[in-house]
This record gives structure tokens, C-alpha cells and sequence, in this order.
């Protein structure tokens, strides 16, 4: 997968949304926060959308550790989509991770952050 | 001796004679004739015996007082021998009186040369010989009479002589021919045999020409000789002279003899009796040889029925037997023989043929219009004449065979219907005892093995797509077991057995394997299995323990009035555990063959056959725990039942053959315990054998070089193997999280981003604890960044149920979870 | 057609065929008719030995021929005597003949001569008839009724005849009181086969063969003959192509006997008219 599969970003409501696509682990975890970083701009809010993530290890948690960081860093309020169920709120879970950062649609978290 | 005395003169008045007396008055009649027979003088004793007065006599030919007969002789012997030797004495001439009547004599005739005038007078003396002549005639009679008898007897003799060595019917012509000519001096002697059926008489014998048949109803003298029963002269012509005689036995008519003479023969009463006589006696001689050669013919046909239904009762199958057939009539009964069967199932053709027809064409109207070398003047009248035939069940007459042979199509039948045909083409080497009776009846019988051949291949095909049905149907897929199966019909019989095997996952997460044993063969067995069969499964499936599931069994045998006696092994595997629950009803106890150990016979839970009494009250079963790797063997009887053995002795070679081949994988294992168990007895009876492998523990391995860029590729491969082990999808994600955490902590701390380096993973599932090792063999450095570290082995120990990290050359880090999904 | 001679049968013996006369002269055939044998030719035959070879035989079962040699079948009809003369022919080389032929003798030469013609330049046939008994538009002199009458008679001839005949086929003539009974001692025959022979004889139907015959030929017909009356040698003449027909003073059926010297005058001449 390209790093253009992986990672797209697009506006809605005035947020960035970023989406990742398929596994993220200690094979690409850096890449994909290089990419992530340099392709949002500056925004109300970020949403990173982990719907699409095939598979999340303690690299993709770091990953997405900084990625919040940077964002929260921008002045950027920064919401995390996981869907219910999925491997990824699964790995978060067992982890305890970002636990009020974490929402389950994006439509919830664009709604959260134009609130 | 004395002179006599000379006469006296005493007695010459007693014999006042004159010499025109003595002359006139003679005791004989005297004649002189001219040379050319004419009349010169006549005494009075001559007219007085003729009739004639002198003046009729004189001046005529004497030739004309004779009889014809008379006559021509004179002229053709008593002149010549006067003009040879000047006299004649004592020849026979035949006056013809003047009233017509006959007059035999006996004449001395002597030739006078006048000296003077040369001229010359033939004196004649003419004595009465009436009362000789008659005499003579008697005499002549009773010597042709004798003569002829004699000649007949001789004629006779030798003709029943001849007859009664003959031992073939047409041999009786020779005989009568030479009788014939013997006899009767026949020019022509032709033989003639009646055939009663056509009513036709037919010339017997070599050379006969095959024209001269004579219906009955003919205005000729042969068939009006059988009409009438006896000797028949017609009236003669120049070119036709000719006698009839039948040949006679016990007043039926079995042909007749013409007897052919030269113009102008005539045939005498005498000889017309002969002729009755020798009809009778050759009648008799072929009456005796008919019978004979009927009793001959009989005992043939009787002989070679009773081979042909024993041949073909050897043959096995509708095809052995319709060429065994063909084989048996060619060339006995005919030069070629073809036997055509309706298949109803195929709506096709079996054809047999000798000679072979098959060339390049198995198309049954190809090998008809083949037969023969291909010869058939007419191809397509014959296929539609055998067609017919065997529609209609009728004899029907081949059109034209080749070469002018006769061809017959007999039906074939069975059952009231037709089912075939036979044809023969040709005359048959034993010409003489075949006919179409025999035939019908050759038929009939071939018909009827042909059909049972057909009925019971169409039973035996049932009972095997039936068994072949149950048999084969769709095996468990499971990697924590396997199966492998053999069935072994017996060589004896073709007949379907009732013996079955059958192997099916229960929906607790265990294999039911069951060998069972319906008495009987066929059909009726075959269809009691397959109920048995479906009964078993439904009664595991529904999670019956075994002992339970005879206890059906045994309801089920007692409503359904099927099966009864039936033996069957169930044996039920707890596939996460090894929990073994098995029990035998009636059957040879399973052999377990444990992957360390020595095989054993698993002897408990055994109980009766289905359906007895005792037993049903006491369905028994027994359970133990088996290792995983060990084998069952459930089987019928008939792998260690061997003639003069005894049953203990036929379980031992098992257990030894099971030892020798127990390295085998198991599908061979089962091939080869089959064949060693079986091969010197070639078995009587059907075999069943099913072999379960309880699989060892599953074991995933994996050597994954040193890169992240692997790890992607490890968790999809473990992943599916993960799925293949039923290890529910719930679980298979956090296993294969934590073991991808683990690979990634030893590419990155313990060889530092060594790309030659490998990680190796191992990943087991036993007793439903999944156990997972990940080793390294590089020296451990400290992690940087803590953080991070701390959160994999998180997510691991978050994971797994118990995490033991290991460092001692490389690392080695041991994780295991016991798996909720598969455990009860 | 050539016939084959059996060589294990001479013809000759069989025959008793005697041959007189010029050696290097004309074959002159003479064959006897029914009821003698060859010496009814003894007064014809000396007239011709200066200039011919004369051959004389006896027809099988008559005179001195081998009675073993008969065949009823083969001498059931006058073909088989016609053979005879034509295996006599082929034994002695003999082509070209004169044959005489007397009474049934005549038939026979004029079967033989059909059917080889080369051997053959000349018949003579003494007293003919090609059928005895009469039939619709044919007179040959007899009734059948008259042919049984003949054969009784010769069957009243058969008891004297067998008890001549006795010593001779005995084979012991020398007893004197049984030679002196050999009274009819010429023209002997079997009884038996002179019986059949008279059968074939008279019951013979040859008048087909008659047109057959290619030479020339001479009809010697008797006056007052009862056994070939005239009209049978007219019919003769009339349908024998080439044949001449002479009226002898002769009566009776022998001119051989009773006119010898006018028979064998008639037969010169005819052979000196070329």
C-alpha cells in the first residue's frame, strides 16, 4: 500500500480529516505520521479516522501518541475515530488509550469538535 | 446180350400195312417242303391234329401254320441250321390250328438233295408233344421261378444285409440302387424320401439333383405310389418305363423307389411283388435308422443343452454369458452366431458375435450387417429382420445371407417378453441334429441365463450404487483428525454386502466413527444399512452417547423390522480432549494404536447385537482419555475372520500387522493392513476397514527474517492457521497482536535491525491452551525508549494469559492463553 | 469318337473274331444276325478272300464268343453291340471297312458307322429293319403280342438246347452218348442271352439313326421275307441318305443261306461300282 492509500486528507466543517487505511505497526508507523503531518494544514479541529486501519500494534499507538501530540501542539483540538468493536478500539482498549479522545463515528467527532 | 428173333411170317397178316398206310397213318405227322418252305405233301396224321384239310396245307409256306413266335424262329435258327448242317432234331415248333388253337410239337427236320435235278426237298417229321411241351413249360417255370427266387433272395439278402450296417439315413440309397440293378436290371434307380411336414418327396442320395422334388399332390407315379401305399406301374411310354414302390413300415410311407427301364421292358407280377418286398424291407431298414438317428440326435441335443446351460451358468454377467454363448454355437450349430440383447436401462444394444464382427464399430446394427466378413448382401433387411425379431419374439428368416448361407433369427426369451435375438448364419457342422425345435428350445434357455445374468447384474448394480451412495459421502474435514477408509467386496459372490463405515463430526466439537455389519447380502441388506447407516449419525449428531445410541439403535431395529443382528463399533473422540467414548454391539473390538505405544484392543463397553433381547436391556459403553497421534481401528469381521482360524488368532495378526505398518501415513496404513490381512484368503466375506488418527497437537513454525516489513506477511499466515484450528476469530486478532509485538521486539532489540537475522515463531494448540513461543538469538539491548516497549509488551501480557520472557543466549519470549472459544 | 480299348479286354477274343482273305486287301466286315453266329456267312465269305480281308465275329453270347464278357446293362440295347464292333475296329487298325450286316446286324453297323465314319466306307445290310413292331404310320411287321410269342419259343427251345449245350459248358464233349445229342451244333448261344439279345433285337426303335449315316450303302432286301417284309426295306432305302435298294429272287430272311451266290453277287457288285 502507498503511502497515498494509507493516508488522505480532506476539509469537512472547517476540520481536517485524516484517514488511514490498512496496518499500522513498526513497519510504517513513522511514515505514516511523516505523511499525516505534512499534509494537514491548519485547521478548527483534526479528526483522525482509524475506521479503515487493518491492524494497530504498540508502533501505531505511538504513532498516533504523537500525531495527537502535534496536533494539540497546532492549537488543533484532536479527535480519534474508532469503530466499536474494531481491532483498532481493541488495541486501544487493552491499552486504556486516549480514552476521551476516542469516538466511534467521524460524523461524531466533527461534531464534537464544531460544537 | 441176345439178338431178338427175327419176325415169322405168322404175324404178317396181324400187320396188313401198306406202305401209303404206314405214310398216311403214321404215330407222327409228316411233311416235305420246298427249300423256301412250301408245302409239298402232308400225311394224314398232320391234317388230322392241325385240323386242316390237304388242300389248304399244299402249295403254301409251312412258316404260315406256325404261331409268329414259331415263325421268326424258323427263320432266324431252323433255316440257317438246315442250310448248315442239312438237319435238325427235336426242335420246338407251334402249329397253328385251323381253329386257331395251338398245337405244340417237337419237329425233325432233315434236308433231301435230289441227285438228278439237284433240286432239294426238306422232309419233316412232327411228333405231338403237347403233354411234354406242358411238362417242359411246368418245368421251365419252376426253374425261372427257382432261378429268380434264388436271385431275389441273394438280391434281398444282400440289400438288408447292407441296410442294416447303414447308421445315417441317406446311406440307405446305395443299397436300394444296387438291388435295383441286381434285381430288376433297373437303367435308373432313384431314391426318394418323404417329408411328411412339406409333403414334398426329395431325391436322396450322393449327386442327387435338386430339381427332381415331388409334391403329393403331383399326377406322378411316385406320389401317387405314397398315396395308394404300394407298387404303382404306369402306363409305359417309348421314353418312360417305369415302377413306383414305396417304402413302407407299418403301412406309413417314408418315400419311394423308381425303378427307370428301357423302352419296351415289361415288367412282370413277379417282379412287381419283389419290388413290394423291397420297399418294405428298405422301409424298415430306415425306420430303424430314423430311430436310431433320432435317439442319437436326442441324446446330442439333450448333451449339448445341458452344456450350454451349465457353460453359461459359469459365466457371470449378460455379456460373459451372451459370448460364451456365441462361442458354444459356432461351429457346432452354425458358422456364425450373434446374440443381440435389448437393454431397456440404455436403450441400446449388447451384441455378441463369433466370428468376432467388432471391427471398427461397436454399434450393434453395424456388427449385425458386419457378420460374416462384412458380407451381407442385403445390410439393412437384415438389422430390420432382427429388429423385428426381437420385437415379436418370432422365428424370422434372413433375407439373403452371405454366400447363400441360411440365416435364421431365433427370439430370445425370458419371462414372457423378448429380450434378444439370436442369429445363425450358416450350415452347422451337425447338420443332421439340429432342428428348429431344438433350436426354439436352445433359445429358450439361453434367454433365460441371458435375462437371470441381466436381472442380476441389474440388482447388483442397484445394491452397489446404493452402497456406493452410503459409502461415499462427505467426509469431516478437520485438521485435528483424520480419516481413512477401505471397503473390500468379497471374491466370492458379486452380491453386495451389508457392511458399512461412517465418519461425522457431532456438533460438540467431536468425531463419531462407526463400523457396523447388516446380515445378509444384496439388495435387502444394502437398503438395511443405509437406514442403519443414517440412524447412527442422526442419534450421534443429536449428542447421544454412545451407549445411548445403541439403545435407539435398538428401538429403531425392533420398529423397523430391519437390520436385526446387526453389529456395529461407535466410538465418539473429543477432539480437544482425547476424551474416547466407545461402545460394541456384537462387533470385533477397535483397535487402538497409541503413537508410543504397543496396539491394544479397546475390549469394554461391549454389548450384544441390535436387536437381541438381552443385549438392548444392557447398552454398555467406555470411555478413556487417548494421547493425540494414536490411531483407532474400527472393522468388520471379515478382516480378521479366516477359515480354520480362530477368532483370537485373527485379532492377533492384526495387532501384529498394525505394528509393522504403524509408520505409515494413514491412508496407506489402511490400504496395507487390508491387503496383509487379506491376501492369502483373497476373503469371503466383505471388508470394511475405517481408520481414525487423532492428529498430534497443531504446530504453527515460523522463521521470519529480521525486517518489520515481515511482520505483515507472519500475522496473515498465522492468522489462517489460527482459523484452521477453530480458534474463533474473537481471539485469533489479540494472538496474533501479541505475537507480531513480540517478532517486533526481537528485529528491533534483539538484532538491532540485522536484516540477515531471523525470528523464529511457534505456535501450538493443545487441550485448549494455545501456547506461543518467539525466539531471537541476538544479545538484548536495553530498549531506548521505554514508552514504548512498556506498551508492546502490554498489549502482550493484555493479551496472553501468561508472558515469560527469557533471556539466555537470544531470547526467547513464551506466551500462552488458554482459548475460551473452543473449550465446552 | 474314338473309343478307348480296355487293354485288359481284347475285342478280338471276346469276339472271336477270325480274319480270312487278302491280308493287304479291304477290310470286309461281316456280322451275323439274331439267331446264329458268324459261319451263316461260310457260302458268302469265299467269293471275297481273293480280294478282301474278310473279318468274321460273334456277337457276345452267341457262337464261340466269351459268354463271361456279357453285361446285361451294356448289351441292354443295340449301342453296346455297336461298341463291340467299333472296339474290334480300334483293335485290328481297321479304317474304311465294307460292312455287312445281317437282320439286327444291319442296325448295329448303321449305329457304329454313325458314330465313327472314318472307319466305315461302305454298308451292306442284310435284311433290315429299324423297328419290328408296328406303329401309327409305321408297319414293321409284329405286334407286340407277336415279340411274346417269339420269346415263348424261344423259351420252347431252351430245355433241348440246355441239355445239347450241357457237355460243352460241362466241358466234357467227350462223353460219346451226349456228343452224339450235339445236334444243332452250329449257331449255339446261351439261352439266357439269346433271350435278352431277341428282346433288344425286336423291341429296338432305330429309326433316328438312320438319317446319320454318311457312305454309301446297299439294302439287300428278300422276297418274301416275314421277318423284314418289304415295305421295311423301302422304308429303309427312303430315309438311309445314299443307299440303294436290291430285290433279291431270295426268300425268307437267310439270302445269306438259301441264295449265296446271288447274295455275294449283289454285294460285288455294288463294291465294283465305284
Amino acid at each position: 500500500m502507498t503511502a497515498a492509500n494509507r493516508v488522505t486528507v480532506g476539509s469537512e466543517r472547517s476540520c481536517e480529516v485524516v484517514r488511514l487505511r490498512g496496518d499500522v505497526d513498526h513497519g510504517n508507523a513513522e511514515l505514516v505520521e511523516r505523511d499525516v503531518l505534512t499534509a494537514t494544514r491548519a485547521a478548527v479541529g483534526v479528526v483522525i479516522d482509524l475506521t479503515g486501519v487493518t491492524f494497530l500494534d504498540s508502533a501505531g499507538l505511538r504513532c498516533l501518541d504523537r500525531l495527537v501530540t502535534a496536533f494539540l501542539n497546532r492549537q488543533a483540538p484532536v479527535l480519534v475515530v474508532a469503530p466499536d468493536g474494531g481491532v483498532v478500539r481493541f488495541t486501544l482498549d487493552l491499552i486504556g488509550f486516549l480514552p476521551d479522545l476516542v469516538v466511534g463515528t467521524v460524523d461524531e467527532a466533527l461534531t464534537q469538535l464544531t460544537a | 446180350m441176345a439178338e431178338p428173333p427175327p419176325p415169322t411170317e405168322s404175324f404178317v397178316p396181324l400187320l396188313e400195312e401198306s406202305a401209303e398206310d404206314l405214310y398216311e397213318g403214321a404215330p407222327c405227322g409228316y411233311l416235305s417242303v420246298l427249300p423256301d418252305g412250301t408245302v409239298a405233301r402232308v400225311n394224314q396224321t398232320l391234317l388230322d391234329w392241325t385240323g386242316y384239310q390237304r388242300a389248304d396245307l399244299l402249295g403254301r409256306r409251312v412258316q404260315s401254320f406256325y404261331t409268329i413266335g414259331s415263325r421268326i424262329f424258323h427263320e432266324t435258327h431252323l433255316g440257317p441250321l438246315l442250310h448248315m448242317q442239312g438237319e435238325v432234331r427235336g426242335v420246338a415248333i407251334e402249329f397253328r390250328r385251323a381253329d386257331g388253337s395251338r398245337l405244340d410239337t417237337l419237329v425233325n427236320a432233315v434236308l433231301r438233295q435230289n441227285p438228278g435235278t439237284g433240286s432239294s426237298v426238306l422232309r419233316m417229321t412232327v411228333f405231338d408233344a403237347t403233354d411234354r411241351r406242358s411238362y417242359e413249360r411246368e418245368l421251365l417255370d419252376e426253374r425261372r421261378r427257382a432261378e429268380r427266387n434264388a436271385a431275389r433272395i441273394r438280391v434281398l439278402q444282400d440289400m438288408v444285409a447292407r441296410c442294416a450296417s447303414i447308421d445315417r439315413a441317406v446311406d440307405i440309397v446305395a443299397p436300394i440302387v444296387a438291388a435295383g440293378t441286381a434285381a430288376f436290371e433297373a437303367s435308373t434307380t432313384v431314391v426318394r424320401l418323404l417329408d411328411p411336414e412339406e409333403s414334398v418327396l426329395t431325391v436322396a442320395g450322393p449327386g442327387a439333383p435338386a430339381t427332381a422334388s415331388i409334391l403329393l399332390a403331383d399326377p406322378v407315379a411316385e406320389a401317387h405310389a405314397v398315396r395308394v401305399g404300394d407298387v404303382v406301374v404306369p402306363e409305359p411310354t417309348p421314353a418312360d418305363v417305369r415302377a413306383v414302390t414305396p417304402l413302407v413300415v407299418d403301412d406309413r410311407v417314408l418315400g419311394t423307389v423308381s425303378f427307370g427301364f428301357p423302352p419296351g421292358r415289361r415288367i412282370a407280377a413277379d417282379e412287381v411283388e419283389l419290388m413290394r418286398t423291397v420297399g418294405r424291407q428298405a422301409g424298415q431298414a430306415l425306420e430303424r435308422v430314423r430311430l436310431h438317428e433320432e435317439t442319437a440326435r436326442r441324446a446330442w441335443q439333450s448333451a449339448f443343452l445341458a452344456r450350454l446351460s451349465r457353460d453359461l451358468d459359469e459365466a457371470v454377467g449378460s455379456a460373459d454369458r451372451a459370448r460364451r454363448l456365441v462361442n458354444l454355437l459356432v461351429p457346432e450349430l452354425a458358422e456364425y452366431a450373434q446374440v443381440e440383447m435389448v437393454r431397456e436401462e440404455q436403450t441400446g444394444w449388447l451384441s455378441a458375435s463369433v466370428p468376432d464382427a467388432r471391427g471398427a464399430t461397436d454399434s450393434a446394427d453395424e456388427v449385425i450387417a458386419c457378420g460374416l466378413r462384412g458380407t451381407w448382401p442385403t445390410r439393412e433387411e437384415v438389422v430390420a429382420t432382427v429388429r423385428a425379431a426381437a420385437r415379436s419374439g418370432q422365428v424370422a428368416t434372413v433375407p439373403a445371407a452371405p454366400h447363400g448361407r441360411r440365416g435364421l433369427v431365433l427370439p430370445l426369451r425370458a419371462r414372457s417378453a423378448a429380450i434378444g435375438t439370436l442369429l445363425l448364419v450358416g450350415e452347422a457342422a451337425e447338420r443332421s441334429r439340429v432342428d428348429q425345435d431344438f433350436l426354439l428350445d436352445l433359445a429358450d434357455r439361453a434367454g433365460l441365463a441371458l435375462d437371470n445374468a441381466r436381472l442380476a447384474e441389474q440388482d447388483r448394480e442397484i445394491a452397489r450404487t446404493l452402497q456406493r451412495s452410503l459409502l461415499v459421502t462427505e467426509r469431516p474435514t478437520d485438521s485435528r483428525f483424520h480419516v481413512a477408509t477401505v471397503y473390500r467386496p468379497a471374491v466370492e459372490t458379486l452380491e453386495v454386502g451389508g457392511d458399512w463405515y461412517d465418519a461425522f463430526t457431532t456438533s460438540t466439537g467431536s468425531v463419531g466413527v462407526v463400523v457396523g455389519d447388516v446380515v445378509g447380502r444384496g439388495i435387502r441388506a444394502a437398503s438395511a444399512m443405509g437406514q442403519l447407516r443414517s440412524a447412527v449419525r442422526a442419534l450421534a449428531k443429536a449428542q447421544c452417547s454412545p451407549a445411548t445410541v445403541l439403545k435407539h439403535m435398538d428401538d429403531f431395529v425392533a420398529t423397523l423390522e430391519v437390520g436385526q443382528m446387526t453389529t456395529l463399533a461407535y466410538a465418539e473422540l473429543a477432539l480437544d480432549t482425547g476424551m474416547l467414548r466407545y461402545a460394541c454391539a456384537g462387533h470385533p473390538p477397535p483397535l487402538l494404536l497409541p503413537p508410543d505405544a504397543a496396539p491394544r484392543f479397546l475390549w469394554e463397553g461391549r454389548s450384544g447385537p441390535l436387536g437381541t433381547h438381552t443385549a438392548s436391556r444392557a447398552r454398555r459403553e467406555a470411555e478413556l482419555t487417548v494421547p493425540r497421534g494414536s490411531r483407532l481401528l474400527l472393522y468388520t469381521d471379515g478382516l480378521v475372520e479366516r477359515r480354520g482360524e480362530r477368532i483370537d488368532q485373527g485379532l492377533d495378526r492384526l495387532a501384529d500387522a498394525v505394528e509393522v505398518h504403524r509408520k505409515s501415513p494413514l491412508a496407506a496404513l489402511a490400504e496395507q493392513l487390508s491387503d496383509a490381512m487379506l491376501d492369502s484368503e483373497g476373503g469371503h466375506d466383505d471388508t470394511c476397514l475405517l481408520a481414525l488418527a487423532f492428529a498430534g497437537a497443531p504446530l504453527f513454525r515460523a522463521a521470519v527474517p529480521a525486517r518489520m516489513s515481515r511482520l505483515r506477511p507472519l500475522r496473515a499466515e498465522l492468522h489462517e492457521w489460527l482459523a484452521g484450528h477453530q480458534v474463533p476469530e474473537s481471539e485469533r486478532y489479540g494472538i496474533v497482536l501479541a505475537c507480531s509485538e513480540a517478532v517486533a521486539n526481537a528485529i528491533e532489540h534483539g538484532y538491532q535491525g540485522d536484516p540477515s537475522a531471523v525470528v523464529s515463531v511457534t505456535v501450538t494448540i493443545d487441550g485448549g491452551f494455545l501456547d506461543l513461543r518467539v525466539s531471537d538469538t541476538g544479545r538484548w539491548r536495553a530498549p531506548m525508549a521505554s514508552a514504548d516497549r512498556g506498551r508492546g509488551m502490554a498489549l502482550m501480557g493484555r493479551v496472553m494469559d501468561d508472558l515469560v520472557v527469557d533471556r539466555g543466549a537470544g531470547t526467547n519470549v513464551l506466551m500462552r492463553r488458554e482459548l475460551r472459544g473452543t473449550g465446552r | 469318337m474314338p473309343r478307348v480299348v480296355s487293354p485288359s479286354v481284347s475285342a478280338v477274343i471276346r469276339n472271336n473274331v477270325t480274319v480270312t482273305g487278302r491280308d493287304t486287301g479291304p477290310a470286309l466286315v461281316f456280322a451275323h444276325g439274331f439267331g446264329c453266329d458268324q459261319h451263316m456267312w461260310r457260302l458268302v465269305t469265299p467269293r471275297f478272300t481273293d480280294d478282301y480281308k474278310v473279318v468274321l465275329f460273334d456277337h457276345v453270347g452267341c457262337g464261340r464268343s466269351d459268354l463271361s464278357a456279357y453285361r446285361p446293362q451294356r448289351y441292354a440295347s443295340l449301342q453296346g453291340y455297336a461298341d463291340d464292333v467299333l472296339e474290334i475296329l480300334a483293335e485290328l487298325d481297321l479304317w474304311d471297312v465294307v460292312f455287312v450286316g445281317h437282320s439286327v446286324s444291319a442296325m448295329i453297323g448303321v449305329i457304329a458307322a454313325a458314330a465313327e465314319p472314318d472307319r466305315f466306307s461302305r454298308l451292306v445290310l442284310v435284311g433290315p429293319s429299324p423297328r419290328y413292331i408296328d406303329e401309327d404310320g409305321y408297319r414293321g411287321g409284329f405286334t407286340r403280342a407277336d415279340i411274346d410269342e417269339l420269346l415263348e419259343s424261344l423259351d420252347s427251345n431252351y430245355l433241348g438246347w440246355s441239355a445239347a449245350m450241357a457237355p460243352v459248358i460241362m466241358g466234357n464233349p467227350d462223353r460219346p452218348e451226349l456228343g452224339t445229342e450235339l445236334t444243332n451244333s452250329f449257331c449255339q448261344a446261351d439261352p439266357a442271352i439269346a433271350r435278352r439279345f431277341a428282346q433288344v433285337t425286336f423291341l429296338s426303335d432305330n429309326r433316328a439313326d438312320l438319317p446319320k449315316v454318311t457312305m454309301p450303302s446297299l439294302i439287300l432286301q428278300c422276297s418274301d421275307d416275314v421277318i423284314a417284309p418289304y415295305e421295311v426295306g423301302e422304308y429303309v432305302h427312303r430315309n438311309l441318305p445314299g443307299s440303294s435298294l436290291v430285290l433279291l429272287k431270295a426268300t425268307g430272311h437267310c439270302p445269306n443261306l438259301s441264295a449265296p451266290d446271288e447274295t455275294a453277287a449283289a454285294i460285288d457288285a455294288f463294291l465294283s461300282n465305284d
